[in-house]
């Protein structure tokens, strides 16, 4: 775990002096809080809630993910500072979990820039904060299976930029059948299975306040099993090359 | 302390490896020499845990590259090729980090610290990013970290590729130092630097280990030259039957004089036997002398007998 912790230090301390981590972070925290005030129309709406922030998380934390993650493993092999990485006594679990926290840690930190819309509802009136808490818990879990996902894009290509068009793209997967679902395109047993593999469709009962164990099972499996793939993938990677 | 049993890489269909076998005793400079593309730098993956060969094994301190992975890497210290390094860092806070990673103790940390910044003359550079580094100094960053741990065994792949002379200089004398407690293998094709600093050559060509010898007997050679005054018609096929002796060639100089080019094997005192054979027949030696061979020339025959191979 210090060891892991040593690693995550490093990468933050590098995403903060990277320009591009600000443009991302800013470009989620004012995504958010536009479509918080402006789609979701806050000041139109009668009651203090903070329902319109969650309901649009996920596809901009789909957006947000894989631009944390890009650069990772991609900058780590194209620079060859891997080498180094990967002939230091540490395990393949310890370097994946290291950078994982660090992209953990950012977006914690991308979240909380979202604080300001629950504030200000909380301002017009009594905000309930209880499903506010919940929305961001499960915005973090959410949140980390995307950074998981990602992570396996910045192992599979040597350009960060294309880490992030694949992370886009897996990520926006996940979401295509909430997509079909909302279109009212499916139904009967398919629309269940859609319902079953959604990330968004999970997301509206927590958006709502209803946080389901299963649903935070769902999403802290996918994060474990991509996290898993990440390990395979680096421990396949010594043996091929 | 390093050994190397019968290593294979294949990269895809390509094999980078052949049967690659060595041991190297504690405390000795090995200079890993061969062409670029020999497989020099595959062999240093292979003994830094980076690479599982395809077959054979390897092992540093007795633990084995693949299986005790974590143990034989706490004993080596790296240097890859080009010194890639975060160009970000600051270079105190890399080493730092890299003390971290490689479980120096807290309270230990500083001390280590100072006594590789010493040791590679980075005092003037701590506050800089790497980024801003010239190569030298980043290459100088590259063995510090290798060193900051205090390991029994360094590799160096190229360590003084693109580096001025005065700068090659500097990390030649630190890596003879080193070589003093230290086992240190390092690759180059500038074959001067294994002279300069190496006591045993491997050469590596075509994925191939072509020579394994002391730089000592590697130079010696195991030619002989003998000039003999005039025609001596019976010269070759009486020295072709004298044990030791592997091949003769025989030509006339300018001169009329008889030039024989002696093979031999490594045996000792055999140029005192030529010469008693030379005068028990009533041979003039002009000329009797071992052939120094320059490890430019070998590494010339060698090169373009493997493109030979190629082509």
């Amino acid at each position: 775990m210090t060891r892991a912790l040593t690693v995550a230090g490093r990468e933050l301390r590098s995403s903060l002096t990277s320009p591009l981590g600000y443009v991302f972070l800013a470009l989620f925290a004012t995504g958010t809080l536009l479509v918080f005030f402006v789609v979701e129309g806050f000041f139109g709406a009668d009651q203090a809630s903070a329902r319109g922030l969650f309901r649009w998380l996920p596809p901009l934390l789909a957006f947000v993910a894989p631009a944390l993650t890009m650069r990772l493993w991609a900058d780590e092999r194209k620079m060859g500072t891997y080498e180094i990485l990967a002939t230091l006594p540490v395990t393949s679990w310890q370097l994946v979990w290291g950078k994982f926290m660090a992209a953990f840690g950012l977006l914690a930190f991308a979240l909380l820039l979202t604080i300001g819309a629950p504030l200000v509802a909380n301002a017009y009136g009594d905000l309930d904060w209880g499903p506010v808490i919940g929305g961001y818990l499960g915005a973090l879990l959410l949140g980390s299976a995307y950074l998981a996902i990602g992570l396996v894009c910045s192992l599979l290509v040597m350009e960060q930029l294309l880490a992030l068009f694949l992370g886009f793209l897996i990520c926006g997967l996940t979401l295509v059948p909430d997509m079909a679902l909302r279109a009212g395109e499916v139904s009967g047993g398919l629309a269940a299975f859609y319902a079953s593999i959604g990330f968004w469709e999970r997301f509206s009962s927590i958006e709502r306040g209803v946080l389901d164990l299963r649903d935070l099972a769902f999403y802290l499996s996918v994060t474990g099993f991509f996290l898993y793939l990440n390990v395979a993938l680096l421990r396949w990677r010594r043996f091929t090359t | 302390m390093i050994t190397a049993e019968l290593l294979v890489q294949d990269y895809g269909p390509f094999r980078a490896l052949t049967d690659v076998s060595f041991h190297i005793p504690r405390g000795q400079v090995v200079g890993l020499v061969g062409p670029n593309g020999a497989g020099k730098t595959t062999t240093m993956k292979i003994l830094t845990g980076y690479l599982a060969p395809t077959s054979g094994k390897a092992a540093i301190n007795q633990h084995d590259v693949v299986t005790e992975r974590l143990l034989a890497q706490r004993h080596v210290g790296y240097l890859p090729e080009n010194a890639p390094i975060y160009r970000d860092s600051l270079v105190q806070d890399y080493l730092m980090w890299m003390a971290r990673l490689r479980e120096i103790p807290a309270t230990e940390r500083t001390s280590r610290l100072s006594a590789v910044v010493h040791a590679c003359g980075l005092e003037g550079v701590l506050t800089k990013p790497v980024g801003h580094l010239s190569k030298g100094f980043r290459q100088r960053v590259g063995l510090a970290q290798a060193m900051v741990h205090d390991p029994d065994v360094l590799i160096l792949d190229e360590p003084t590729s693109g580096l001025d002379p005065n700068q090659i200089l500097d990390i030649r004398e630190m890596i003879r130092g080193l070589g003093r407690n230290k086992t240190v293998i390092l690759s180059t094709h500038i074959l001067s630097e294994v002279e300069a600093t190496c006591d045993r050559v491997l050469m590596v060509v075509a994925g191939q280990l072509h020579v394994d010898e002391t730089l000592e007997s590697f130079r010696r050679g195991h030619g002989v030259l003998l000039r003999l005054l005039g025609d001596v018609p019976d010269a070759q096929s009486s020295l072709a039957t004298m044990e030791g002796i592997t091949d003769v060639s025989c030509g006339r100089g300018d001169d009329g004089n008889t030039v024989l080019e002696l093979k031999t094997d490594a045996r000792a005192g055999l140029l005192t036997t030529i010469g008693n054979t030379a005068a028990q027949r009533g041979w003039t030696v002009v000329e009797l002398t071992r052939l120094h061979h320059d490890l430019e020339d070998i590494f010339k025959k060698l090169k373009s007998q493997s493109t030979e191979v190629v082509a």
